[in-house]
């Protein structure tokens, strides 16, 4: 019987670690980077051991080679179809043999097996992938993710692993991670910067040579900026060495629109408040946020809502880009804490795109992306034929699920890494938003071109953004005159479609058939999910057969090899499982501060890093606690409270004032007498649209006639313990309050409500003429406070409709203008 | 004349499980499933095996985690005490704030929750919260 009663698997906690680290290494010229990743291992028990790896590969990325070294000795594998796979795999460990498989996951990650790796022994896995790039806006991000974050909901039925596969993430997991880049050719002189570590820059030859100028760690992503690039479009075309008479394409269109005025913005706005973005990503998404916000024009449409396990709505309806609106919505991001528990994105969606119903809007989601059950998510954004844009925030955000997301929906997905200057990205998102549309696009192929296979054009596109086509075509004859290809669309604006991008082809040598292999996979990408006609007497789908042949791991292949042991290695028992957790991701949940890359001159290595801290507060923290790029906390971020939400009975005890030593009396508010009270906003409606819940005008004034004008609330934060509801005190604060003091504000807006006799049974009688109200109020002074006679007179007239059970529309609805 | 118990190979019992070899390899691997009789190619399983398996099977289908289906088919020994949380291990929890100053933790996993139940649950927490508030601030009214 076996000794553990325990489900779990014994982790770092029991054993020494089996993953020793990743080497990267990678070149990148022009867009195409081809990156290779060491993954070295060690069974460091005395039995013979199963490793199970889930590792994350960058979205777009296509698996070109996997290289095992085991025990020194060099061996080669093969991609085949997956059932195979499996099978072969098993029947190795069944006989005591060793086995090395890899698989696609759904999310797009991948899990690594390496089976019966025998005591103390040592193995290398060796992992080169492809990844074509887009220049936005003249700058290309390359990211490598080292690390899955933990994510909400469940994994293997909502994301699709197997129970062998689940990333796991432990706090005490920590495995070496270094990369080495080098960039060729334009990009080799280009502005380039690592908002994500710290890094050092030598040449060598023609090239830029990128390191780690600090130990590394698989606990977020590597990011490379390279900048400064000119947006040009342009082809490759090379032959296919695995079909005869084919050639692949590579058409990288740079899209430019004619000048034109740019749309109006509509956006519902959906933040995520939910624990994961604790620390560091909530405050690039405040900070992301504030400066979308502050960007919004006056004609621009914008809504806010926030969720985690729930959704809360700051409005029902869209708000005009007004200063006012501007205003109410920086204090809204202000307070936003990472403190609504999961993360319900397909509720918080549908509940988003159902505001402001008949208003075509995008939706600009802020979020770390940490959910399994992205594809319902995906299926409810598509029925809804709402864009949807992505400002993906965090250290290790789920690239993969998000991108998904936004291109399946005709938006787009940028990224903000923790301490890295956010307004670039927000004013590229701001740019999209803006962007007139192109539809109808369509590429005009050369007439001499004979296409086997070319990939969908998207609906959409942006300006200055890549558009990257992947196509077969018959291998054309070879040609002196230049070829062009033209991608061409339709503009609000004009009559006919516009020619938006011209590429010229330019012939290619192929290294190792990567191009026409990167196309067949595009190829394969394109058609999973379409019906493919199969004959009864064909074994394999389409997309296994074209994987197999251009050796792609894919959701329908797998790379499998079988190393035979002699009869007295053979292993004689199942293997002991030993899964290699996840790091948990630098920042994530609040559990550390992330320090940028820095700003630091070395003189040893005469280089300076790229990095940039964007905030004051980071650069006196990266000052005091030195140079190290990781501060960790045991601090929880939902401890911590603002000095302004001490409750007055502390305040009160630690600030003596002039006033009585009275306990506050609230309880004078009656809640249970609708005249006084609004429970429940359903039953109060303004404009259909809009409700209200807290204190009405006749209970505010019932409370001012029953309580001393010594007890009297003096500012905003007093009005809303008493009840008055958050667009009346914006109003207050956001239009009044610009020109006037709070205290004044506030004071001058009691003794109108007061004087305006609402305090009363009748909810029908309006209140007194302003004018007469102003006149009862108004005076040199007012309970030794000055009354100001505009400021009065705006009051009044804004209370002018107001009864004593409901306040005036004007009021409920801003800061939306009617 | 006592039939011996039935055996099956690894393949067998997966097809009469209806899983996935690896998943039931892992399922043995990490305790939940008692190991076979026999090693390797010559590793057999019983009736027992195949019982653990369908448990699983019905506990996982109900939304449980490995680690709580653990606990309960441990059930049979003494009231089991809850699992302390392995040192370093991760989960991620809701925190549902109810009011200023007041919150509820939740793991669903732990807690055995679906996500609907979870929200059933902060649905029904919020209600009685403000029932109570409500209650109090009435007995609290002293209208002058």
């Amino acid at each position: 019987m076996f000794e553990s009663k325990q489900a779990a698997l014994r982790s770092t906690g029991e054993t020494k670690p089996m993953l020793l680290g990743v080497q990267a290494n990678g070149i990148l010229e022009g867009r195409l980077l081809v990156m290779t990743l060491e993954q070295r291992y060690r069974n460091s028990s005395n039995a013979n051991t199963e490793i199970t790896y889930t590792f994350p590969l960058p979205y777009g990325a296509v698996l070109m080679e996997v290289e095992v070294t085991l025990n020194g000795q060099v061996l080669k594998g093969e991609v085949t179809a997956r059932t195979v796979a499996r099978e072969r795999y098993e029947e190795a460990i069944s006989d005591g043999n060793s086995g090395i498989m890899l698989e696609k996951n759904l999310d797009g990650s991948f899990t690594l097996e390496l089976g019966n790796l025998m005591a103390q022994e040592e193995c290398c896995i060796l992992i080169r992938y492809s990844q074509v790039l887009a220049t936005i806006h003249g700058q290309i991000r390359l990211m490598l993710p080292t690390t899955i974050a933990p994510r909400y909901g469940d994994a293997i039925s909502d994301g699709g692993f197997q129970p062998h596969q689940v990333p796991v993430t432990d706090l005490r997991a920590e495995y070496p991670f270094d990369i080495t880049l080098t960039l060729l050719g334009e990009l080799a002189s280009a502005d380039v910067a690592s908002p994500s570590h710290k890094t050092s820059y030598s040449r060598a030859g023609n090239g830029l040579v990128i390191r780690l100028s600090q130990n590394g760690y698989l606990d977020r992503d590597f990011i490379l900026v390279v900048s400064s690039l000119k947006n040009t479009s342009d082809a490759l075309l090379c032959n296919d060495a695995c079909v005869e008479g084919q050639a692949a394409l590579l058409v990288a269109f740079s899209p430019s629109f004619p000048s034109q005025v740019a749309h109006t913005m509509s956006a519902k706005v959906l933040v995520d408040c939910s624990g994961s973005m604790a620390g560091d990503s909530i405050s690039a998404a405040r900070r992301a946020l504030n400066g979308i916000v502050a960007a919004l024009g006056s004609e621009d449409r914008f809504s806010l809502s926030s969720f985690g396990s729930t959704v809360q709505h700051r409005s029902a309806v869209m708000w005009n880009g007004t200063l006012q609106a501007k205003a109410s919505a920086k204090r809204w991001i202000d307070k936003l804490n990472a403190n609504m528990g999961g993360t319900e994105m397909e509720e918080a969606l549908t509940s988003t795109i159902a505001l402001a119903k008949g208003v075509s809007s995008d939706i600009l989601l802020i979020t770390d992306g940490e959910i399994h059950a992205i594809d319902k998510v995906i299926e409810v954004a598509i029925k809804a034929n709402h864009r949807v844009f992505v400002v993906a925030i965090g250290a290790s955000p789920a690239e993969s699920h998000l991108r998904r997301l936004a291109s399946s929906t005709g938006g787009c997905c940028d990224f903000v890494a923790p301490g890295e200057n956010v307004e670039p990205a927000v004013l590229r998102m701001s740019a999209r938003m803006h962007s007139p549309l192109a539809t109808d696009v369509r590429v005009e192929w050369p007439t001499s071109y004979a296409m086997r296979w070319q990939q969908p054009v998207p609906d959409f596109l942006f300006a200055s953004e890549t558009l990257n086509l992947f196509a077969f075509l018959d291998a054309p004859a070879k040609s002196d005159e230049p070829i062009s290809i033209s991608l061409w669309g339709r503009l609000d604006g004009f009559d006919q479609e516009v020619q938006l991008a011209q590429a010229v082809v330019s012939l290619c040598a192929s290294h190792d058939n990567t191009l026409a292999r990167m196309t067949a996979y595009e190829q394969c990408q394109s058609q999973i999910g379409q019906e493919c006609k199969i004959a009864k007497t064909e074994k394999r789908s389409p997309n296994e057969v074209l994987a197999m042949q251009y050796r792609l791991i894919t959701q329908d292949t797998n790379f499998i090899l079988v190393h035979p042991r002699s009869d007295e290695e053979k292993a004689l028992e199942m293997p002991s499982a030993h899964r290699v957790s996840q790091m948990m991701p630098a920042g994530w949940g609040g559990s550390s501060f992330v320090m940028s890359g820095g700003l630091l001159t070395s003189p040893i290595l005469g280089v300076v890093t790229g990095a940039t801290i964007s905030q004051n507060f980071m650069r006196n923290l990266l000052v005091a606690v030195g140079s190290s790029s990781l501060w960790r906390t045991n601090r929880s971020s939902s401890n911590s409270v603002p000095a302004m939400d001490i409750p007055d009975f502390l305040r009160m005890a630690s600030q003596p004032t002039s006033k009585p030593k009275k306990a506050p009396v609230f309880r004078e508010r009656d809640k249970k007498n609708t005249l006084y009270w609004v429970k429940d906003s359903s039953s109060q409606t303004h404009g259909n649209e809009y409700s209200y819940c807290g204190i009405t005008p006749a209970g505010l004034a019932h409370w001012l006639n029953v309580n001393d004008k010594l007890l009297w609330p003096e500012s905003y934060l007093d009005l809303e313990r008493l009840g008055l509801g958050l667009a009346i005190r914006e109003w207050l604060e956001f239009e009044l309050g610009v020109d006037h003091p709070e205290s004044t504000v506030v004071h001058t807006f009691l003794m109108i409500l007061k004087a305006a006799m609402f305090d009363h049974d009748d909810d029908q009688e309006q209140s007194k003429n302003a004018f007469q109200v102003v006149a009862d109020t108004a005076g040199p002074k007012s309970n030794g406070v000055a009354i100001n006679s505009d400021l009065a007179m705006q009051i009044g007239t804004a209370l002018q409709t107001a009864t004593a059970r409901s306040w005036p529309d004007t009021l409920v609805m801003f800061p939306q203008v009617i | 004349m006592d039939h011996p118990p039935q055996q099956f190979t690894l393949n067998e019992l997966c097809v009469l499980a209806d899983l996935p070899v690896r998943t039931l390899r892992y399922y043995v691997q990490t305790g939940l499933v008692d190991r076979p009789q026999g090693e390797t190619r010559a590793a057999r399983y019983g009736a027992r095996h195949l019982e653990q398996l369908l448990l699983i099977k019905k506990w996982t289908a109900a939304g449980l985690s490995l680690e709580r289906v653990s606990e309960i088919l441990q059930g049979d020994a003494p009231p089991v005490p809850l699992r302390p949380r392995k040192a370093g291990s991760m989960e991620v929890c809701s925190h549902l704030c109810v009011a200023d100053g007041l919150e509820v933790v939740i793991e669903p996993g732990r807690a055995g929750m679906s996500p609907e139940q979870v929200r059933a649950f902060a649905r029904g927490v919020m209600v009685l919260h403000a029932s109570i508030t409500t209650a109090d601030s009435a007995q609290d009214t002293a209208v002058e």
